[in-house]
């Protein structure tokens, strides 16, 4: 060691850049990503750095980059998570994420903790780099795009509201930001069942919002307590706060509204053998038409009313579900052909209240006559005619 | 004659050492190297061996890391990181408000503490693994080259669907717990008011369709609805395997182990009923002065202590009555703004807080 040292000692004087006034410390852009150079360093340092021995807390003293300056000295504060790599006679930082606009980022580069400058220059001082890139508009294009079921008149004992957001919004706020309020205004106190990790859809642009479960079903003690939260004869008010972030931390364009009607609560299955089937013509791409004989769940609807012709193939088009929640329609890519058909209704499939075709949402294990449970699926008929003779 | 007894006792030794190193299988010798493709990163739970299970809601999987963390003679300890939200945003090179914690676990086999994080919002947001020891030192448990094995979660959901352009339907895992061979995976679906529970053998084989336990309860024994879980432990009941379940509607229920089967139409026993505004976090079970007691962390409530003694001899819940029923639990004071719970060692619990001036505190507390 010690002769390796003298060595450089006497070269010092013939290796260019190896003083910190040749030292160069920049941020660059690499495609999309900002990733740290310094430049200037002396090949023998570059080797050393290069060796296995070299570790991560030697890395970190030597060059670490630091969010928030300005609060307490960066030696105090954690390091970005990042990879160091030696090459092009560089030595390079890339941060393990993209850096955030609007935030302020320091580069430190420690020339006292280079190998072997220790003894040369323990007082050369730090090489600070800062870098912020341009914040983020703050202008709001995210809206609140519908909240379902749209009916005016909800059961009692609603068990869900969606909520449709046009782009990805963020998770953490939803039970501060909606409000359900009575008629005189005054919201009332925690109607919706509270979870940490929120139930958004893949996209996180579909919040699902469950009413308390504890104080619809019968004989708990949220609903022996503090009693349901929708009452039969009354008007509420579903309200979205418009400073709700979406995904890139804009609140909304506005909040929204809902009022509706609370009716009885409803204890019974869905019955798809109750519903109108208007069957579509031959040679044409008419929609086929379900009237439903109450409204129904809307997400469910688009994915557990399957219908399929004589081979078992289900013809491919767009599911509507009407602004009611009450029409169903299939408007197929391709024109119809006669023949029969089935229509299969999971059994999963449930009204407002949560009653599903295969079983209501409450059974009530005392009753003489209990509602029939089914397992599997309902399935609907019905024939397209061939076209009569022109 | 003394010599070979001396052989002879030398070998019995050999043999049983080799006997219980041989007796725990290795659950690491199926996993294969790789950089799992993790979409989130949300419940965790710990198999032995520092084998660690996460729970994926995105991406509809459970994966099992293994972490290579099985050294027990590293002195363990407080564990304690003010301000962790802070600690983590600089870590991860952002702003406080971008960083999601979603879940505190603590490796049994070495008093290592880890943490499933999100950082960003919305569906591009990044999952991550962090640790951090008694020593306080934040680190990543990096992914990219890790022994892992996936199991998908059977999701309904078609890619047709997808191709339309539906919303889809997504199952946020609330929970997960491994017992003897099986990862149990509690569920809640954004669309049907389902609370499927999965029991996946581990190691991972394909699940079928029908492999979910639909779990039920029974107000009063007498009204029946489906039930979602919330948190769950596994506790011994008179020797017999339970799953102790807070549910969303709020009763703490038992649930013998031997009932989990695929199909089977599952009830659980009311041990305690938690009452309005109830919201359980999280929850384990420690002894202390040789008695069982579960903590569960209750957003609105603080901390109950709930000694399990009793529980198989609590009558189920039938009867309407007035005030608290069931179990007997203690709210313990000071214990206030807990959001995730695990046991560190046998006296203390290593706690994620909220403090009165928001920000995040991972601290170390004595069991009550």
């Amino acid at each position: 060691m010690p002769r390796v040292a003298l060595l450089l000692v006497a070269l010092a004087p013939f290796v260019a850049g190896a003083g910190p006034d040749h030292l160069e410390v920049r941020w660059k852009v690499s495609g999309d990503r900002h990733l740290i150079e310094v430049a200037g360093l002396d090949r023998t340092a570059l080797d050393r750095m290069r060796a296995a021995d070299f570790g991560a807390s030697r890395w970190d003293a030597l060059l670490r980059v630091v969010v928030r300056p300005g609060e307490g000295p960066a030696s105090e504060r954690r390091s970005m998570l990042g990879s160091y790599r030696v090459e092009d006679g560089l030595v390079r930082f890339r941060p393990r994420f993209p850096l955030e606009r609007g935030l302020t980022y320091e580069a430190v580069f420690d020339p006292s903790k280079l190998p072997g400058a220790g003894d040369r220059e323990p007082d050369a001082p730090p090489i600070v780099a800062p870098l912020t890139l341009e914040a983020p508009s703050n202008v709001a294009t995210t809206s609140l795009v519908r909240v379902d079921p749209a009916v005016a008149t909800l059961p009692e004992n609603l068990l869900k509201f969606y909520l449709t957001f046009s782009a990805p919004m963020s998770r953490g706020q939803a039970y501060d930001r909606v409000r359900l309020l009575d008629a005189s205004g005054v919201a009332i106190d925690a109607p919706f069942l509270e979870l940490g990790e929120e139930l958004w859809d893949p996209s996180a642009t579909r919040l699902t919002l469950l009413f308390d479960p504890g104080r619809i079903k019968t004989g708990l003690k949220p609903r022996d307590e503090a009693g349901p939260a929708l009452e039969a004869g009354r008007s509420y008010t579903l309200a979205v706060d418009e400073a709700w972030p979406d995904a890139r931390g804009r609140p909304l364009l506005r909040g929204g509204r809902k009022p509706f009607r609370v009716g009885p609560a409803d204890h019974t299955s869905p019955d798809p053998a109750s519903w109108t089937i208007r069957a579509p013509r031959a040679g044409s791409r008419d929609p086929l038409l379900l009237t439903l004989t109450e409204p129904l769940d809307r997400a469910l609807l688009g994915r557990l009313v399957t219908v399929l012709d004589r081979e078992g193939r289900a013809p491919l088009g767009r599911i509507e579900v009407g602004a009611d929640e009450l029409r169903w329609s299939l408007l197929p890519d391709a024109a119809w052909r006669e023949g029969e058909y089935r229509i299969v209704v999971g059994r999963d499939l449930e009204d407002l209240a949560g009653n599903s075709v295969g079983r209501p949402f409450e059974v009530d294990r005392f009753q003489v006559d209990p509602p029939k449970e089914r397992a599997e699926p309902v399935t609907l008929r019905f024939r397209i005619p061939a076209r009569a003779a022109e | 004659m003394i010599k070979e007894w001396r052989i002879a006792s030398a070998a019995l030794i050999g043999l049983s050492l080799v006997a219980s190193s041989g007796g725990a299988k290795d659950l690491s010798a199926g996993l294969q190297k790789g950089k799992p493709d993790l979409k989130s990163a949300g419940p965790l739970a710990f198999g032995p061996g520092g084998i660690l299970f996460i729970g994926d809601t995105q991406g509809a999987a459970l994966f099992a890391v293994d972490t290579g963390d099985r050294d027990a003679s590293k002195p363990g300890g407080k564990i304690r990181v003010e301000n962790i939200s802070q600690a983590v945003a600089d870590l991860l090179g952002t702003r406080p408000q971008q960083v999601t914690i979603n879940d505190v676990v603590v490796n049994p086999a070495s008093g290592t503490a880890y943490l499933s994080v999100s950082r960003g919002q919305g569906p591009d947001a990044s999952p991550v693994i962090l640790r951090v020891g008694a020593d306080g030192k934040l680190q990543e448990f990096g992914l990219e080259d890790v022994k892992f094995a996936k199991a998908n979660l059977p999701n309904p959901v078609s890619t047709e669907a997808e191709a339309r352009g539906q919303k889809l339907r997504g199952e946020s895992i609330t929970d997960i717990a491994f017992l003897d061979g099986r990862v149990f995976v509690a569920g809640l679906s954004n669309e049907e008011f389902s609370s499927r529970l999965l029991a996946i053998p581990f190691p991972f084989e394909d699940l079928s369709e029908g492999a979910g336990i639909e779990i039920y309860h029974g107000a009063h024994g007498r009204f029946e609805t489906k039930s979602p879980v919330r948190t769950f432990v596994t506790h011994e009941i008179k020797g017999q395997p339970h799953l102790l379940a807070a549910y969303t509607c709020t009763p703490l229920v038992k649930i013998p182990v031997s009932e989990l089967k695929p199909g089977a139409h599952v009830k659980g026993t009311t041990i305690a009923e938690l009452g309005n505004r109830n919201r359980p976090l999280d929850m384990i079970v420690y002894q202390k002065d040789g008695k069982d007691f579960l903590l569960l962390a209750n957003n609105s409530r603080g901390v109950m202590k709930i000694p399990t003694e009793g529980a198989d001899s609590t009558e189920s819940i039938t009867s309407r009555v007035e005030g608290t029923k069931g179990l007997a639990y203690e709210t313990i004071k000071g214990m206030k703004g807990i959001m995730q719970l695990d046991k560190l060692d046998s006296g203390h619990a290593l706690v994620l807080v909220r403090a009165d001036s928001g920000s995040l505190d991972l601290e170390t507390v004595d069991l009550p």
